[in-house]
């Protein structure tokens, strides 16, 4: 069993149009405090099948964020899915901890009754309220980034997304170039501002 | 002793039944008439609440994340120049 990375985080999240925002969020949000985003984008298709590797995946990661507020039609089943994974392997193989997004106060309760108990982050489908939750349940001890700045470089990182989706002409960021792309910007950007260090050398504010 | 356990998710208690008083599990064992014995669950606490946040004392660096993700070099020079011409562009706009 690999040993979990504890600064990976994984994301789970539907891959729709209407989450980009929230995805492209959520990743600022990450490497604004010096975790690495990883999620089902980076895996190829290959031969050793999708779900060991999404699995893999997973279990490099020593937390994983669900998104568990697509509740529209057609019916997605892959995030909750996700879930149980990640629930499985905090229950056996931990250590792995796992932090759920939803949009709707209390709506998790009857969507997913079996995690009752269990309060979701609740961040309204705002992109800046999302900043807010990955960094009140994964920020840094000391030294945690300003909100504000960290807002910011959700938003120019979403109209750098914007730009990366013209270029490549493709429909939406969900796709493996596009995703490296945005991950590339977003820590050119978090260096130049000062979230994090160039290189373990270097400061980081 | 009112409280015996037994596994790690319930224990026993023994309780009078006229008075509702806890008591010893083997009087009450003793006293079947006047008294009962219960089992009391332990709620699982796994699921109470929000996560613990799981805060970070040292974060990763802008070149690990990049190693980490096995990110091309021509990916980085591409993702320098998109920042660099849309820090360009906002200059412009200033101006």
């Amino acid at each position: 069993m690999p040993i979990p990375d504890e600064n990976s985080v994984f994301i789970n999240i539907p891959y729709d149009k209407s989450y980009e925002h929230i995805f492209v969020s959520i990743i600022a949000a990450l490497i604004s405090i010096g975790r690495m985003p990883r999620c089902t984008l980076e895996i190829a298709e290959g031969g050793q099948g999708r779900l060991t590797r999404i699995h893999d995946l997973l279990e490099s990661c020593r937390v994983s964020i669900h998104d568990l507020s697509c509740v529209k039609t057609p019916v997605r089943f892959n995030m909750p899915f996700e879930l149980g994974l990640a629930c499985a392997l905090d229950r056996f193989n931990g250590p792995h901890s796992y932090i759920l997004l939803e949009k709707k106060n209390y709506r998790l309760d009857k969507t997913l009754s079996d995690i009752k108990g269990r309060d979701p982050y609740i961040y309204g489908g705002s992109m800046l309220k999302v900043v807010q939750c990955v960094l009140d349940a994964l920020g840094k001890k000391e030294g945690q980034p300003e909100m504000t700045r960290v807002r910011k470089l959700a938003v120019d990182l979403w109209q750098i997304a914007k730009e990366i989706k013209k270029n490549n002409k493709v429909e939406t960021i969900f796709n493996r170039t596009s995703y490296y792309r945005l991950i590339s910007v977003g820590v050119e950007y978090a260096v130049k501002r000062g979230f994090i260090p160039e290189s373990n050398g270097g400061n980081s504010s | 002793m009112a409280l015996k356990k037994r596994e790690s998710n319930t224990y026993k208690v023994g309780r009078d039944s006229s008075t509702g008083k806890f008591i010893p599990v083997k009087q009450a064992e003793r006293r079947k008439s006047t008294a009962v014995v219960e089992t009391i669950k332990i709620k699982d606490r796994t699921y109470s609440t929000h996560s613990d946040p799981i805060h970070t004392t040292s974060g990763v660096s802008g070149a690990e994340i990049i190693r980490g993700l096995k990110i091309k070099q021509s990916d980085v020079q591409a993702a320098k120049n998109l920042v660099e011409k849309s820090q360009k562009g906002k200059t412009t706009h200033k101006k």
